[in-house]
Formats: structure tokens, C-alpha cells, sequence
């Protein structure tokens, strides 16, 4: 327990201490409209926490694990195609390199012109932020299974269903695993755009209104969520890669 | 009928258009009988392996036919069981005991069948109490023991190893040997030993073919080991053969640098 307290709890409240002390020095120096004083932001938080702030950012939530969770297994299934089948992987091969390159924030345009503004418009953003790196890492994962655990399961009688569900998708995992964390980080940053254009709820639509109206302490309140958010969701992600994956897929 | 026969077989690898490489094997005929522990002997790159996979129906022969109870074999099989000789054929997120389940649930087995088999084979290896261990918290003996016991799960008919102690330290591997010889002679199964340790061979098996150096290879010479079990390793008739096998060899090394 001691332990825990220094190790742990000690730099963490070093570290909030001096960024709010460092926060209100700023805010001293420098016009207090664009950078206002702690207070500020706290009397924000409180009107905001009060008003629909819980709303936005359960609506943004929703809207990144949707897109997220949909985007990760259409990544897996075709990632898993093109590492099985090379037909699959000719004919899917430059299409993924072509659009992986492609921001997710140059196709807001594109998003809010086919679905308008609102959730099937951010939704399908997330997917496309999340889709093409989940493929690419899952299919590097195929590339990984080696020969002698397919011929192992296939000499214990598997059938190709059984080495496909018993060799290669858990072979593959950590590395589909590995693709969706990034694609985590990916859909964060997409929301944030996505949501202030083509939404008209959410952190991110939040965010564009307290610039309008100027409201600085609102701003600094819906990074600090988002900031909050983040971290919490990775390590969300990453007690749950260690439940699924068990040993083998371990997070570093 | 003979537990398994290679027939006039010729395993030549790379495809059309491809520059041919020589054949790997080439009139490659043995049989094996039941009940045999065979053992598969030659200089590295003579065709052993080729040879266990045609068996395993892991490859096809370019020509001839490897029979299994007189049947062609068409594929990989429970009824022929393979020990690999790395430890890349364990699955990493299983623990020793559901690798060694894994044939065992692959067939449906009965979830109390199961635990009784875990226990038994584990047991037999020399493995309880390390049930709940995954292998990388295994040594390499033990990981080639949990193999050992993954392949009996199945209660195959044939058994082929592919010089599974290969990778082990000499102490080990000594080990080992005569724990296989122990677990053989409890269950008697037709065991296909593919090695290129001339003792360990003549610790083995009923009979040791010794294959001529690659490529074009095929058997060149069969000893029958007429020595109970188990046997001693300074055993002056069994030294008498290793003597003959280390001459050959050596014939074989020789001719195949000459080319």
C-alpha cells in the first residue's frame, strides 16, 4: 500500500499540481479571454456539468465505439481474407493502399453530402478512420501463423472451419488487436472534426459553439474531457486485450 | 498388410516454370510394419523430413504412392499423429493442458472425457501439475513432452516424429529418449522416428533404415536392433552397429561432397 502511494499516487498529484499551478500563472499573464483563470473554467464546468455536458459526451461515446466495433470486424473480416486468399488480397490490396491514405477529416465533406449531418454521418467517419489499419495489422497477422500449428491442428483432424477457429483467428488476434488500438486514437481525433461539422450534438459540435460564442472556459472544459476520455477508454482497451487474449496477447 | 509402404516415391519440390531443383527423393521405398518403432536415419538434407510429410499427407509425392494400412494417403489424418521438432506447432495462448486437449475437443470429446485424458497424458509425460502453465513458461523438454502428450490424445493409429529432441540439450535429450521408450512400450504404437543421431536411432527403434546423402536419395541399408529395451547406450553389440552406421555415413557424406 505504501508501496502504491509513492510509486504511483505521488507523481500523478505532482504532476496535476504543477500543470494547474503552471495554468494559473499563465492565466495571470496572459488576456484572461483566451486563457482564463482556473476559476473560470471551473464555474464553466460546474454550469455545464449542471447543463447537457454528460449529454455530449455520451453522444460522442456512442457514436466513436459504434463506429469503432463496426469498422474493427469489417477490418478483421477482410483483413482475414486477403491474408487467407490471394484473389482477395489482388483484388483488395490497392484499394486499402489507396484509401489509408486518404484523412478521415477530408471525407467530412463527402459524409455530410450523402448522410447529411448527424450520427449515421459521424458513425460512418469513425469507420473509415478505424477499417483500413484494423485490415492492414490483421492481415500482417495472418502472414503470422506459422505453418507447423495449421499442419498440427490439421493432423489432429481440424477441418478447415476448426484451423481457421482454432489456429488462425486467435494467431491473428493480438495483431487485430494491436491495429484497433490505433485505430482507437484515430477515431478521437476524427470525432472532434467530424462532429463540428457534420453534427449538431456532441463534444465536438460543444467545442465549436464555445468558440463562437467565445466562451474560452467552455473550450478548456471540452479538452479536458476529451483528454480524460481518451486515457480512460485506452485503458479500458487494453484490461480488455488482456482478458481476451490472455497471456499470449499481453499489451506491452 | 504393412502399417505404412512408401511406394516408388519421388518428391520433387518447386513448381512449373520454376528452375527444377534435383528431387528430394527419388525410388524411395519402405515399409513399415506394425507395432514398429522405425527409425529414419541420414546425413541433414538427405529427404528424412520430405519423407515424414508424404506420410503426413502435409505433401504429395510427385510419383509413386506413401500408403497408410495399404490405403494412398490424401491428406493429414488423426489417425497419424505428428511431433514436430521446434515448439512452433504449440499454441501460445493455450496452457499445456488445453494444447494438449486440443485434438480431444477438435473430435468433440465429452467434457468429463476430456479432464480424464488431461490428467492421464499429463500424468504419462511426466507433466502434472504443470497443466496450467502456457509453454513459454515451459523448458524445451517439457514443451516437446507436452507434444508427446497432444499426439497420444488422439490415439493415433501411427505415430510420426520428426526428430523431436533435435533442438534439446544432450542431457535432456538423453532424457527424453528413454521416456519415450517407457511411454512406447506402454502403448505400442507404430512409431515413424525421424533422426540424424546414430545412438539415438539405436536406443530406439526395432529398425533403423539409413538413407542415402541428398538429393535423388532413397534408403540405402536397413539394421534391425534384435536388443531389448531398455537399452544401454555403451551396449558392446550395439556399439558394433553404430560403428557399421558411422562408416556408411561417412561413405555418404564423402560421395555426396565428391557430387
Amino acid at each position: 500500500m505504501k508501496r502504491i502511494l509513492l510509486d504511483r499516487v505521488l507523481p500523478y498529484t505532482l504532476t496535476v499540481v504543477l500543470l494547474l499551478s503552471l495554468w494559473e500563472m499563465g492565466s495571470r499573464m496572459i488576456n484572461p479571454l483566451f486563457f482564463p483563470p482556473l476559476e473560470t473554467v471551473g464555474e464553466s464546468f460546474v454550469r455545464m456539468a449542471t447543463g447537457d455536458l454528460w449529454a455530449q459526451v455520451l453522444v460522442s461515446l456512442l457514436r466513436i465505439w459504434t463506429g469503432f466495433l463496426l469498422g474493427s470486424m469489417l477490418g478483421v473480416l477482410v483483413g482475414i481474407l486477403m491474408g487467407g486468399l490471394p484473389l482477395a488480397r489482388g483484388m483488395l490490396y490497392s484499394v486499402v493502399e489507396f484509401f489509408r491514405f486518404i484523412p478521415p477529416i477530408a471525407m467530412i465533406v463527402l459524409a455530410v453530402s450523402w448522410f447529411g449531418t448527424g450520427d449515421v454521418a459521424t458513425i460512418f467517419l469513425i469507420v473509415f478512420a478505424t477499417v483500413f489499419i484494423v485490415t492492414i495489422n490483421t492481415e500482417d497477422g495472418v502472414y503470422h501463423v506459422t505453418r507447423n500449428r495449421v499442419r498440427a491442428a490439421e493432423s489432429l483432424g481440424a477441418n478447415t472451419g476448426q484451423v481457421f477457429r482454432l489456429v488462425i483467428f486467435p494467431s491473428t488476434l493480438p495483431h487485430a488487436l494491436t491495429g484497433m488500438r490505433v485505430a482507437m486514437g484515430n477515431a478521437f481525433s476524427t470525432i472532434i472534426a467530424a462532429e463540428m461539422i457534420a453534427a449538431d450534438f456532441g463534444l465536438g459540435f460543444m467545442l465549436q459553439q464555445a468558440r463562437v460564442f467565445l466562451k474560452t472556459g467552455d473550450i478548456f472544459v471540452g479538452l479536458v474531457a476529451l483528454g480524460l476520455l481518451g486515457f480512460a477508454t485506452d485503458r479500458i482497451f487494453r484490461i480488455l486485450i488482456d482478458r481476451c487474449g490472455g497471456e499470449y496477447a499481453r499489451v506491452a | 498388410m504393412h502399417a505404412a509402404e512408401f511406394i516408388g516415391v519421388k518428391k520433387q519440390f518447386g513448381g512449373r516454370g520454376e528452375d527444377p531443383s534435383p528431387p528430394a527423393l527419388e525410388n524411395f521405398e519402405v515399409a513399415i510394419r506394425e507395432r514398429e518403432f522405425f527409425c529414419l536415419l541420414g546425413p541433414s538434407g538427405c529427404g528424412k523430413t520430405t519423407a515424414l510429410t508424404l506420410l503426413a499427407g502435409f505433401e504429395m509425392p510427385t510419383a509413386g504412392q506413401a500408403l497408410h494400412r495399404g490405403q494412398p494417403v490424401r491428406g493429414p489424418s488423426a489417425d497419424r499423429g505428428v511431433v514436430f521438432q521446434g515448439d512452433d506447432s504449440l499454441m501460445p495462448w493455450l496452457t499445456a493442458r488445453d494444447n494438449v486437449l486440443l485434438g480431444p475437443r477438435i473430435q468433440g470429446l465429452e467434457k468429463a472425457e476430456q479432464g480424464e485424458i488431461a490428467e492421464r497424458l499429463l500424468k504419462l509425460v511426466g507433466l502434472d501439475g504443470h497443466g496450467h502453465k502456457y509453454p513459454r513458461e515451459l523448458s524445451g523438454g517439457m514443451k516437446q513432452r507436452i507434444q508427446i502428450a497432444r499426439v497420444l490424445a488422439t490415439e493415433p493409429d501411427m505415430l510420426l516424429m520428426d526428430e523431436p529432441f533435435a533442438a534439446l540439450d544432450a542431457q535432456t535429450r538423453g532424457q527424453m529418449q528413454d521416456e519415450l521408450t517407457r511411454i512406447w512400450s506402454s502403448s505400442r504404437r507404430t512409431v515413424l522416428f525421424i533422426t540424424h543421431d546414430v545412438v539415438e536411432a539405436l536406443i530406439l527403434g526395432d529398425r533403423v533404415g539409413v538413407m542415402h546423402a541428398g538429393p535423388r536419395s532413397s534408403i540405402r541399408e536397413i539394421f534391425p536392433i534384435d536388443l531389448p529395451r531398455p537399452r544401454d547406450r555403451t551396449d558392446p553389440e550395439l556399439l558394433k552397429i553404430y560403428r557399421r552406421i558411422q562408416e556408411i555415413l561417412a561413405e555418404e557424406v564423402q560421395r555426396s561432397r565428391e557430387g
